[in-house]
């Protein structure tokens, strides 16, 4: 009995300390309906997602790097300056990644990776719409 | 005729007259004591002749052969081991109730404790896997179930911040053309995204 009770707790333990992610709930959702969009888009196959998604979030975390570094430096610098330098590194940065997306999947899925990310800010900004056309919002 | 007249006798039947005047018959000894007993028996002797008065057990002919030759084999066992062949350690008897109860327990005992820890596993791996499970088909679920439900249920703040941060000038027409037009038409847009905002979004992309 005294087993069973410890097994439990440490099961409810390791969940809670496993739920606790540092984004915000609002934010893991949103990265949950990526990833799903882009899975779906891709039509990956298990063997393919598996090797495919270490590469992606490797290039999402550089990107992210990117656009932080874009915010800072807006507030110092020329918009217009910062903007392009932004625009120079991202294009680096998927030029260099396109190269790695055509190691871990067929050639038809790697050139659709950067055209289903737009894809996806694409529904989102469909989807804002059509909220606001309905008068609705979904909150965290 | 007279008996005394010894000569007429001795004329007549002169071998006669020469025997002694004693019994000639004789019987053996003790015949008349036995005589009795004798007959008795010859009696029952005559009556068992004629009932079968001699019965064997059943199936005794059919077993007697058998029976012979195991008796033979016994025998013959017991020329070739003069002792009796079979041995039993020292107390084996006195001991044994005591062993077979000692064993049967233990027995029990053992058996009982790894039912209880199979159950207590079985029941602990049971609720770790549909928990495990769970989390993971609904981690799983979460990223693959419809991209279309998963993208409803972002808040709109969220979607505003992502698309503040990633989306470029590609996505400029699309953005007026489905961000711009509520406000275009008079309606309110639900405050998320206000002219103002949505004018600074634009100015930042090239």
């Amino acid at each position: 009995m005294k087993r069973i009770v410890f097994i439990l707790l440490s099961i409810f333990i390791a969940t809670s300390a496993f739920a606790q992610a540092p984004r915000s709930k609002g934010r893991e959702r949103l990265e949950a309906a990526k990833a799903a969009f882009i899975n779906q888009k891709l039509n990956l196959t298990s063997d393919e997602a598996e090797q495919f998604w270490p590469v992606f979030n490797n290039y999402q975390r550089e990107s992210e790097l990117l656009i932080k570094q874009r915010a800072i430096a807006k507030k110092s610098g020329e918009a217009y300056d910062v903007e392009l330098d932004f625009k120079s590194k991202m294009l680096d940065l998927q030029r260099r990644y396109s190269q790695q997306f055509y190691k871990v999947l067929p050639r038809s899925k790697a050139i659709q990776v950067f055209k289903a990310e737009r894809d996806f800010r694409q529904n989102l900004i469909k989807e804002l719409g059509e909220r606001h056309s309905k008068g609705m919002a979904v909150r965290d | 005729m007279d008996l005394n007249d010894r000569s007429e006798l001795e004329g007549l039947a002169p071998t006669l007259a020469a025997m002694a005047k004693v019994n000639p018959f004789v019987v053996p000894e003790g015949y008349f004591e036995h005589l009795s007993n004798q007959l008795n028996s010859q009696i029952k002797i005559e009556e068992l002749a004629h009932s079968n008065a001699f019965e064997t057990p059943a199936g005794y002919f059919e077993s007697l052969s058998e029976n012979i030759n195991s008796a033979i084999f016994l025998e013959s066992l017991k020329e070739e081991n003069a002792s009796e062949g079979f041995s039993v350690p020292a107390g084996y008897f006195e001991h044994l109730s005591q062993k077979i109860n000692k064993r049967t327990e233990v027995r029990k005992s053992a058996s009982k404790v790894v039912r209880l820890r199979f159950i207590q596993y079985a029941a602990a791996a049971c609720i770790t896997i549909a928990i495990g499970a769970g989390l993971y088909l609904n981690n799983f679920y979460s990223a693959t179930r419809s991209a279309e439900k998963a993208i409803s249920e972002i808040p709109d703040e969220e979607i505003i911040n992502y698309l503040q941060m990633h989306s470029d000038a590609a996505d400029t027409p699309l953005i007026l053309e489905h961000l711009h037009a509520t406000d275009a038409d008079g309606q309110s847009a639900g405050g998320d995204l206000t002219e103002e905002e949505l004018q600074h979004f634009l100015d930042t992309k090239l």
